[in-house]
């Protein structure tokens, strides 16, 4: 009996092209992270030393695992305050609250500008001196409200989990309300006649319907926490804001790896150790979200 | 027989003058030698841009395109090119001082240009950041890099301010503008560069001996004087002279306050002075050095680098003819005043009268970080952990004994 093998010039483009750009240069990477070497000149082996320093030597790690609190504390307030507010956001929008194109469009529109420019407008209305903030605050005589923003060290992060979120809010809204459009009128309007109040109907009926959306949201949201650059980048800075409180693994990554515009030295063989432990950090998490979402989500058809 | 003869030779002769027109026009239409330049800020675009079109004046038969590329990767993009195999002809770096020479030079990636350029007229300062080894490898550069006090010149007029003469004027200055309402140095305290540019005049102004030893090898970092002028700069910020939240500003934030006209005065490096004047075109600038203690004048000087040429260029000789004008005085003018930088050579007069003012002192000093960088040990660099750590001087995390507690084991002082 012949057993078609057609499926393998189906896969092969697409496996091809992953193992070139993802496989490879994480295997590379990974070979890359037992030497030390600047990016230039000999390649010195000295095994695992770039991960001792990274969990072992005391100001090392101490910048990683701040860094990594960050990554995480980010997560969490994305998991279980901005997945919630997605939601309810596009279930406002979903029933068709006065103005709901223009509210979509308002939450939306930060998306689609470049992250640079935020940082401008952080400047603009954060800005201690010139920013608009402490200048309304001024203006109408509540000075003591003024204060550093990014420069206070118990608002920094806040203040920019607030400004990613400002802009980034949007998205999961919008996969969470393509979702709702989907679910079957016919079931809802059933769920109408038998009596079930709205909290209800969202709860039990429309809720349930939402799994694959929520699931996609909650796993992009959590990889997204743990790949954070540009926004701390732009607003903090390379050395991660006031006392590290926007520092992200992804900046100890940029900073140690690349050097900065007067600092120009370069560790290519540390950076890749970094780069491997947050590539496992974040392959373990993604895992893990999987596997506990498929058991909460679809019990009943496992 | 004759007439064949006579019609062969005319053929010949007609054959001939056809080629060698045909390799005259080749000759004439032949294209230029094409080099590519690598900068690493747009901020050098124009004094480059100026350069390359008077090198290309006197020389038609050569054709340079310049790429500008943004300091936060220039290096890893060099470096790449450079493994490929691809770098471009000509290529700016820091030279000696970071370890960027070091590299370049261990990788056979520069050309030894000693023998190429005239370089008689440089100080040995600015050769020192282009020579390794006796050899050259790098075009100096005739501008220097220091830092300045910028002061808004009508602002000190209408409050009957006076540039103060010794370090105790200054602190009297700092208090009348806090007093007065106004900020009197705007400063971004997250942004450590801007720190460092703040500090090594407090350093020079209250520490210049220590500053003098340390360039030589023989003081430690952790020296109390350096504790003495980092606990000065901390001092300044608790009284409110950097403004009362300047934790939060940035350096885009630190040099629009002072050019809105919020804060008197702001320290800066030089490089600042067309930003400073392209924010506020109206505003009257002027600048002067933090004075000592005994009423001297002094300034970090670090000499900038220029460009190097790539071992493997394919156009040797057209890439060392640009090296040569690049070192040229008629080549560094232009450059000094594409930037309104601040002449470094003989008979080269600095971009604007604003470099004058800064330039107005009577004794020179290294900077401190070229210090960490000059006698750093193997190792952790200890310009990593000040860049990282410095702000938190001023957030109040780390004092000044614990951060050159953390960078001293990372030195190593050849006179100590």
């Amino acid at each position: 009996m012949h057993r078609s093998r057609a499926y393998r010039g189906f896969i092969a483009p697409g496996f091809l092209i992953y193992t070139l750009f993802m496989i490879i240069p994480l295997g590379v990477a990974f070979y890359y992270s037992f030497f030390s070497w600047s990016g230039m000149g000999d390649m010195i082996f000295i095994g695992l030393d770039n991960f001792k320093k990274i969990f072992l030597e005391p100001r090392m790690s101490g910048i990683f695992w701040n860094a990594l609190g960050n990554n995480f504390s980010y997560m969490l307030i994305a998991i279980f305050i901005f997945i919630p507010i997605q939601i309810l956001l596009a279930y406002l929008i979903h029933i068709e609250i006065a103005g709901h194109k223009a509210f979509k469009l308002m939450i939306f529109l930060p998306y689609v500008i470049s992250p640079s420019i935020v940082g401008f407008f952080s400047l603009l209305v954060f800005d201690p001196n010139i920013g608009m903030l402490n200048t309304f605050f001024t203006m109408i005589g509540f000075q003591q409200f003024a204060g550093a923003w990014f420069g206070n060290v118990n608002q920094a992060f806040p203040l920019l989990v607030s400004v990613i979120g400002w802009q980034g809010i949007g998205v999961g809204m919008v996969i969470i309300l393509a979702n709702m459009k989907s679910i079957p009128g016919e079931v809802v309007e059933a769920s109408i006649i038998d009596g079930a109040s709205i909290w209800n109907r969202f709860w039990r009926v429309e809720l349930p319907f939402l799994k694959p959306s929520i699931i996609n949201v909650f796993v992009l949201s959590s990889i997204f926490a743990l790949t954070q650059f540009d926004l701390p980048f732009i607003i903090g800075g390379l050395n991660g804001g006031i006392d590290g409180k926007l520092d992200f693994l992804n900046l100890v990554f940029f900073r140690y790896t690349f050097g900065d515009s007067y600092n120009g030295e370069t560790a290519i063989g540390f950076g890749a150790a970094i780069s491997v432990v947050l590539f496992c950090i974040i392959f373990s998490i993604a895992l893990i979200q999987n596997l506990v979402l498929k058991r909460l989500f679809y019990r009943d058809e496992i | 027989m004759k007439k064949v003869l006579t019609m062969c030779l005319m053929l010949c002769l007609a054959t001939t003058m056809i080629f060698a027109m045909a390799e005259q026009e080749k000759m004439d239409a032949k294209e230029p030698v094409v080099l590519t330049i690598w900068e690493h800020t747009p901020q050098f675009e124009l004094p480059l841009k100026n350069t390359l079109e008077r090198f290309m004046e006197l020389n038609p038969d050569i054709k340079v395109e310049y790429e500008i590329k943004t300091p936060d990767n220039y290096l890893s993009l060099l470096t790449t090119a450079i493994q490929a195999g691809e770098a471009p002809d000509l290529f700016w770096h820091h030279g000696t001082a970071t370890s960027d020479m070091d590299n370049l030079t261990a990788q056979n990636a520069l050309m030894d240009l000693t023998s190429y350029l005239a370089l008689d007229d440089y100080s040995e300062m600015s050769m020192d950041k282009v020579r390794v080894d006796g050899k050259v490898y790098q075009t100096p550069a005739a501008t220097i890099d220091t830092r300045a006090t910028f002061y808004n010149k009508d602002l000190f007029e209408e409050m009957g301010w006076e540039i103060p003469a010794d370090f105790a004027e200054f602190e009297t200055l700092l208090a009348k503008i806090k007093a007065s309402g106004y900020i009197p140095i705007s400063l971004a305290g997250r942004d450590s560069w801007n720190i460092l540019f703040l500090f090594e005049p407090i350093l020079a102004a209250t520490n210049p001996d220590w500053i003098q030893e340390a360039a030589t090898g023989s003081a430690k970092i952790n020296d109390p004087r350096v504790i003495d002028a980092m606990n000065k700069m901390i001092e300044w910020g608790k009284k409110g002279y950097f403004g009362d939240n300047f934790l939060g500003v940035n350096e885009a934030g630190q040099y629009l306050s002072f050019s809105k006209g919020q804060a008197a005065m702001t320290v800066a490096g030089s490089w600042t002075t067309d930003t400073l004047s392209k924010n506020n075109p109206d505003m009257n600038i002027g600048a002067f050095q933090m004075p000592t203690k005994d009423g001297r004048k002094p300034i970090v000087l670090t000499y900038a680098a220029g460009f190097s040429v790539y071992s493997k260029t394919k156009e040797k000789e057209a890439a060392v003819k640009l090296a040569q004008y690049l070192s040229t005085k008629e080549s560094q003018q232009i450059w000094v005043d594409g930037l309104g930088a601040i002449a470094g050579l003989k008979g080269i007069k600095s971009g604007s009268s604003l470099a004058d003012e800064i330039s107005d002192a009577n004794l020179e000093l290294e900077s401190f970080y070229n210090i960490m960088v000059l006698y750093h040990a193997d190792g952790e660099a200890p310009t990593k952990v000040w860049e990282e750590d410095n702000p938190k001087l001023l957030s109040g995390s780390l004092t000044a004994k614990e951060l050159v507690e953390m960078i001293d084991p990372l030195m190593d002082y050849p006179n100590m």
